[in-house]
């Protein structure tokens, strides 16, 4: 087992904190769209 | 950041439209039926859009910390701020954020373990046509290695760890997210990591 797999702590740095930024604000719109098509007709805004 | 309100700007980017296929089929009937203009019509209650807009990055973050994979990550997303809306389970007003995480991390571990569940199934069916010699672990690399261990923590202490790990939180920002001491997050940091090691060595010692 090599040393960097040891080091658990190496690992969940490494590992964790490299959530994509353009993925995440894309997924956040559809799910957005999503869930607004999910919503009961609210009221019409124009 | 997120686009703008209006839902005619909120169109996926190209290059993210086969995505759909990872949504719950409901949401794909419900997408079908609509029409343009019920989408044009149609707006969410202020506040949770308000709430989704406050609160989407760190749902996101920690199911994508969780799964490891970015369309788990959009399908827990969808799920808690869906279970929000529906009102079907209800969200503590005064600590919304303290909510949505914990409804984020128990999300995202349900998906890895219905996961897991495909993995060991598929694999159970090799086993009888291969023998013994095939491990029923992933071999999905660190990140699904991580997503599996974590599975075998309970949800508090995974928690605690996306919390520090992911989100780079102090203990005593741990604490006060979640309502107790530093002594308490300190000493959970420590059994996890150490449960932990002893997962992943275990995972690589079947690998090996």
């Amino acid at each position: 087992m090599s040393r960097s797999k040891e080091n658990v702590e190496t690992i969940l740095t490494e590992t964790l904190r490299s959530t994509p930024q353009e993925e995440m604000d894309a997924a956040a719109a559809r799910v957005l769209q999503c869930l607004r098509s999910e919503s009961p007709i609210m009221q019409e805004v124009m | 950041m997120l686009p703008p309100t209006d839902a005619a700007d909120l169109q996926p980017p190209e290059d993210s439209v086969n995505k759909t296929r990872s949504f719950p089929v409901y949401i794909l009937n419900a997408m079908s039926t609509a029409t343009v203009s019920d989408l044009h019509n149609r707006r969410l209650p202020e506040e949770l859009e308000e709430l989704f807009r406050e609160h989407y990055r760190m749902v996101y973050r920690t199911a994508y910390g969780i799964t490891g994979r970015p369309e788990d990550a959009e399908d827990v997303l969808q799920t808690v701020f869906l279970r929000a809306m529906r009102r079907e389970s209800a969200i503590d007003l005064e600590n919304p954020a303290g909510y949505l995480y914990r409804a984020a991390v128990n999300a995202a571990l349900n998906t890895v373990q219905a996961r897991n569940r495909h993995v060991l199934t598929d694999d159970t069916g090799r086993l009888e046509s291969a023998g013994p010699a095939v491990s029923p672990v992933p071999q999905e690399g660190m990140r699904q290695r991580l997503s599996h261990a974590l599975t075998k923590l309970k949800p508090r202490a995974v928690e605690i760890l996306i919390l520090r790990y992911e989100h780079g939180y102090t203990d005593a920002e741990i604490a006060k997210l979640l309502r107790t001491s530093r002594g308490v997050i300190a000493v959970s940091l420590y059994r996890s990591r150490a449960r932990l090691k002893k997962l992943l060595r275990t995972s690589w010692e079947k690998e090996s």
